[in-house]
């Protein structure tokens, strides 16, 4: 199979920029948040990247899965004009080693509903390759039935807004810890816009925000960082109270899968 | 900023008519068997809409300035039942008006269409109240033929009464109490005056209030300026609800078009002109605009202004309708040989009131501020509508115009 042929290559690749291991650590204290958020640590995530428009305006985040692979929200409407940039931390400096790629192809989740916004992923083929250093590598791609039960501490990071109506996004990449929430307790908050393709967390004083849309939920499994969720949608002031809503990446995985050996 | 991307496919926004209610075929010694679907099409045909906005723009031009509102589809009953009283020269003047002709089958169809309309709207429905009817009162001295009582009632629902027309206010006082107990009391002081020498009238009216399919949070509705002219500006309570609705922005006859559905078949559309192109829309609303529209909507994520308000609109027909080729009716030419047996009888009056109501009412809770629901993306993601000057709105199902009217004054 293709795909497990993928992850041969992610293997052999391991020792030196293996998915999910940051050359760079990441530092979470229990107290970060987007909203009134917390500055990552230069580097430490590495898979993170910024979705650019021709002016350079960020709009919304990804996360690399390869050299030649970004996932982010469907709900961004990327397009070939837009820009990927990898290796970012300060979007106000002018000396960071930034790499910045363009878009061959995107593949828009054919299922996405804007009414409902189920499904919400996008798969963007670079044109040329991303450099794997310190600071740029890929995040690991769950299994279909990896499971990553209600409690779990996992992280997100963005340049989302850290308040809903603040006027800009933050220049330093945001971090948060934060834990899944069970399906029935995100019904409590949004009822039936839950649906099986989607997972929650957060409502623990912090928030993903404006901004954030695209960029990653991962959480830890087996030592390595596992795509858990892909920023999509939640409370309009970004309430750090209710959960944000993710999309489901194991759920998603089949398609994933489809689209990467087909191109 | 980058401009907002448009990234929905384009839905159509097609309803269709629904037969919630089996209609049983009555026998009539001048009816012929038609089908539903016929019957129906001829309600909603593109010619019978036109007679819409040709009464729209009517009505439009009789009031400058003022708030326009009535019922096309409720006219066109009332038409449509006077037309079975009338005789040969008379109904076709009634039906060309209609966009009709003489031929059997469609005043059938006309007939038919409306039976079954009425049928439907006799059905409770949760979530809409909707009170629609006509009434003929006529002076003792005017015999009415059985054969017309009985297809009046039949195919239309209505009411008639024997009126003391040379007591003005006692008439009144009959038409007004037998009106508001229609409505349920929503439609009180139809007639304000009467004159002694009627001797037949025709009132038609309409209130119509429903549920939306997505409620709007009362929590955020607010004050706001509404300029009702470029020098007049008022506060009033604007609604506002941030959510998925049906768009366009149509550069032809400059307006922005906004849909919204209310529970059921039926949606409102809210047309707002771009500054000062408020005669360029009117003029340009007709039949192949409307359906350009229901065909050319996109979903687009909205933050929608609208005002809560409520709008009625009180007519004289019988001034308007001789400009739409519908007059002799209304004079001494008339010939009503089909309702009556006395010669030299007109319509005296032809009263129509409508009635709409527009509120946060839903079926589905609206997110308060702090819960509703927003993308994470930091795209501009949502258009800023603001409904704050004059704007049209159309209420209708997939085929027949429930209202047409011109909000200048919410």
């Amino acid at each position: 199979m293709a795909f497990l042929w993928l992850v041969s290559c992610f293997a052999l690749v391991g020792a030196t920029f293996g998915c999910g291991v940051p050359t760079i650590q990441p530092v979470l204290t229990g107290l970060s948040r987007i909203v009134n958020g917390e500055d990552a640590i230069p580097g430490s995530w590495p898979w993170q990247v910024s979705l650019q428009d021709k002016t350079g305006f960020h709009f919304c985040g990804g996360s690399l899965i390869s050299e030649d692979w970004v996932v982010t929200a469907a709900h961004c409407g990327v397009k070939t004009s837009d820009v990927v940039v990898a290796g970012e931390f300060d979007q106000g400096s002018d000396e960071e080693n930034i790499q910045v790629l363009k878009i061959a192809q995107v593949f828009k989740n054919p299922k996405f509903n804007m009414f409902t916004v189920r499904n919400d992923i996008t798969l963007l083929k670079l044109a040329t390759p991303a450099q794997f250093s310190e600071t740029v590598s890929a995040v690991c791609l769950p299994n279909v039935d990896d499971d990553f039960p209600p409690g779990t501490v996992c992280a997100t990071t963005g340049w989302g807004k850290t308040k809903y109506n603040a006027l800009k996004t933050p220049e330093k990449l945001q971090q948060a810890a934060l834990p899944i929430v069970s399906e029935a307790d995100c019904k409590k908050s949004w009822g039936s816009k839950i649906t099986d393709v989607m997972t929650c967390a957060g409502a623990s004083g912090v928030s993903s925000c404006m901004g954030d849309s695209g960029g990653p939920l991962v959480c830890q499994k087996d030592g390595v960082w596992t795509l858990a969720g892909i920023v999509s949608w939640g409370s309009g002031v970004c309430s750090t109270s209710t959960p944000a809503v993710y999309s489901r990446v194991t759920a998603l995985m089949p398609w994933v899968q489809q689209i990467l050996e087909a191109n | 900023m980058a401009a907002t991307m448009r990234f929905f496919p384009i839905l159509c926004l097609v309803l269709f008519f629904s037969h919630g209610v089996a209609s049983r075929q009555r026998s009539h010694s001048k009816e012929k068997k038609k089908s539903k679907e016929s019957s129906v099409g001829a309600v909603g045909t593109s010619r019978s809409r036109d007679f819409a906005f040709r009464l729209y723009r009517a009505l439009a031009s009789e009031a400058p300035g003022q708030n326009v509102f009535f019922s096309p589809m409720s006219v066109s009953m009332s038409l449509g039942m006077l037309s079975l009283g009338s005789g040969l020269k008379t109904k076709a003047q009634i039906l060309e008006g209609l966009g009709l002709s003489l031929q059997q089958g469609q005043e059938d169809m006309l007939h038919k269409g409306f039976q079954q309309l009425l049928q439907q709207f006799s059905q409770p429905s949760d979530g809409l109240q909707l009170s629609l009817g006509s009434a003929l009162f006529t002076d003792p001295a005017v015999h009415i033929r059985d054969h017309f009582l009985s297809a009046m009632k039949t195919l239309y629902m209505s009411d008639m009464f024997s009126t003391n027309f040379g007591n003005p206010e006692s008439a009144k006082k009959q038409i007004n109490d037998y009106v508001a107990k229609k409505t349920n009391g929503k439609i009180v002081d139809l007639i304000k005056d009467l004159d002694s020498t009627h001797v037949m009238v025709v009132v038609n009216y309409i209130f119509f209030k429903a549920k939306w399919q997505t409620a709007f949070s009362s929590t955020n509705t607010h004050k706001m300026d509404y300029h009702v002219t470029p020098k007049k500006t008022i506060q009033v309570p604007m609604m506002n609800r941030e959510d998925i609705y049906s768009y366009i922005l149509d550069q032809n006859i400059s307006c922005t078009v906004v849909g919204i559905p209310y529970q059921g078949n039926t949606f409102a559309l809210f047309i707002l002109p771009s500054e000062g192109k408020m005669k360029r829309v009117e003029d340009g609303l007709d039949e192949r605009t409307l359906r350009n529209w229901l065909k050319m909507f996109t979903k687009r994520q909205l933050d929608l202004y609208l005002p809560k308000f409520s709008i009625e609109g009180t007519y004289k027909l019988e001034k308007i309708l001789p400009k739409l080729g519908i007059q002799d009716i209304f004079t001494t030419h008339a010939d009503l040989s089909g309702l009556t047996d006395h010669t030299n009888i007109k319509l005296s009056e032809m009263v129509h009131k409508s009635m709409v109501e527009v509120d946060e009412s839903g079926t589905t809770a609206a997110a308060s501020t702090g819960i509703l629901f927003t993308l994470r993306s930091a795209r501009p993601s949502s258009l800023k509508v603001e409904f704050t000057r004059p704007f049209l709105v159309v209420i209708m199902d997939g085929t027949n115009l429930y209202f047409i009217g011109k909000v200048i004054q919410p």
